[in-house]
């Protein structure tokens, strides 16, 4: 019993707000994995160190990041800091959290990468008379790089799909904005299967991107 | 899955759903009476007019035009809960009968769903905090102000926020009553307006202590209305009838005493014009 007409011409009425909306996406997706990516690295050779206060400190990040609902951790950084009086925007709450979020799955994700080296392959280019920053540089990170270079482009599509959650402490990324659009005209199917279609669209995108780098990249080997 | 393959899937749904259409050929209103319930489509994050009582159970102004419409009809009340974005899917997939959730009847919306008369109507105020300075609606101009993405009371006051043309303020739509009210108590932002009843029931809560009410808003009083798939026109006539019985027999002035405050119930009518 479904005698319901899609009217796609209220949806077309809206397609600015909703690519607006879709550029905010993926502002935030794009930012929080550039920053995520570098805050990772220290923080997997911290845990890789295995002791010392650095460890700990990336422990805790990291359990704190991975095993928590990402909408709680927007939470705490929106209202949380908020009852501590430090105020922080919509953007750049939700932008922290992601990549806060971001940053703890990266971490042990480049730990595996590097665990998956062999450690004589280390000693091996120190013996050639490499110094230790040379041998990371030439021999263990592209390999690191090759490991984690799937995994990670499967962060970006859930770090983007993590921003959708933005909407409720006001940030008019896509949902947003498709929750915004479908309240005046109730068309609501036809809004959200278009919401649905440009997360597609950009989390495919991002995907064939990445193949073309990967093959670009990889195929001397 | 091969395109052609994917077209056939889309064909065969499609054909389906023709067949399920004209299979329902049945009345709305036949259907409740034969099945005995009523399903009614009610928000119930949004006191006083719909809400969980400290026994858990629904209750609300929408809750009590639900139970005496399902007692005119002879049947039982269902109450399904329906959050403000499910308003519209639950009642296209048939998932409600008869939606009762403060919804105001725009011309837009009634694209889509069959609006009644207006069973009650709300003024917006302006709610702050008690430390913000402002004492009325002026005060917001130039101010971080807020409200709950989607709502009327949004696309009303953001019709003001931008003919204010103000580059001091701002403006952030939270995904809900609750986040835009601990926005507002935590100094995220300074000012939003909400629903008089709405108002009151957060106030006489006692949730938030610094948040206080400051005057009417210049938006139109915001009519409410009960809505029905868009096509029944039968059960739309009947959900009339039912609307001015509830005026005719005091009902509605009773109920809008019991949950929104003494005195008299607004009129339902706007001078000039029939509806």
């Amino acid at each position: 019993m479904f005698d319901y007409t899609f009217l796609w011409p209220l949806v077309w009425a809206e397609w600015p707000q909703l690519l607006a909306g879709a550029r905010v996406t993926l502002e935030i997706t794009i930012l929080s994995m550039a920053v995520a990516t570098v805050a990772a690295f220290p923080l997997a050779l911290a845990r890789r160190a295995g002791k010392g206060l650095s460890c700990q400190a990336a422990t805790i990040w990291v359990e704190a990041a991975r095993n928590t609902p990402c909408l709680v951790q927007i939470y705490m950084v929106y209202f949380g800091l908020g009852a501590l009086g430090l105020h922080i925007g919509s953007y750049f709450a939700v932008l922290g959290a992601i990549t806060f979020n971001n940053t703890g799955y990266l971490a042990e994700m480049f730990r595996g990468g590097l665990n998956a080296v062999a450690p004589q392959q280390f000693n091996a280019g120190r013996s050639l008379g490499l110094t230790a920053f040379q041998t990371y540089k030439n021999i263990i990170f592209p390999q690191v790089f090759r490991i984690v270079y799937f995994p990670f482009v499967n962060q970006i599509t859930w770090a983007m799909l993590n921003s959708s959650l933005g909407m409720i402490i006001g940030l008019r990324e896509l949902t947003g904005a498709t929750q915004m659009a479908q309240s005046v005209s109730f068309r609501t199917f036809e809004f959200f299967v278009v919401a649905a279609g440009l997360y597609y669209a950009i989390a495919k995108s991002v995907q064939i991107l990445a193949r073309v780098v990967a093959w670009r990249a990889f195929r001397r080997a | 899955m091969s395109i052609r393959k994917l077209m056939s899937v889309a064909v065969i749904a499609a054909a389906s759903l023709h067949i399920a259409g004209a299979a329902s050929a049945q009345s709305t209103l036949d259907r409740i009476v034969q099945s005995r319930t009523l399903r009614c489509g009610v928000m119930l994050d949004y006191p006083p007019a719909g809400f969980r009582n400290p026994q858990n159970q629904p209750d609300g102004f929408d809750v009590a035009y639900c139970r005496d419409m399902a007692h005119a009809l002879g049947v039982k009340p269902q109450i399904i809960e329906t959050p403000s974005t499910e308003r519209l899917p639950a009642i296209a997939s048939n998932r409600i009968d008869v939606l009762i959730a403060s919804t105001s009847n725009t011309p837009q919306r009634a694209l889509t769903v069959a609006f009644s008369q207006p069973y009650v109507v709300y003024q917006d105020v302006v709610l702050t905090r008690n430390d913000t300075a402002i004492e009325n609606f002026d005060g917001l101009k130039g101010r971080k102000i807020g409200g709950v993405t989607g709502s009327t009371g949004e696309q009303a006051i953001m019709g003001f926020f931008r003919s204010w043309n103000n580059p001091a303020g701002n403006y952030t739509g939270y995904g809900s009553e609750a986040e835009s009210y601990l926005a507002l108590s935590q100094g995220k932002i300074d000012g939003m307006i909400v629903g008089n009843a709405a108002a009151a029931a957060l106030i006489a809560s006692g949730q938030f202590n610094n948040l206080v009410t400051m005057g009417l808003a210049p938006s139109p009083p915001d009519f409410c209305a009960i809505a029905v798939r868009r096509g029944d026109q039968e059960f739309l006539n009947w959900v009339n009838l039912f609307i001015w019985q509830q005026v005719r027999t005091g009902r509605y002035t009773a109920l809008y005493n019991q949950y929104f405050g003494p005195g008299d119930a607004p009129s339902l009518a706007v001078p000039g014009v029939y509806y």
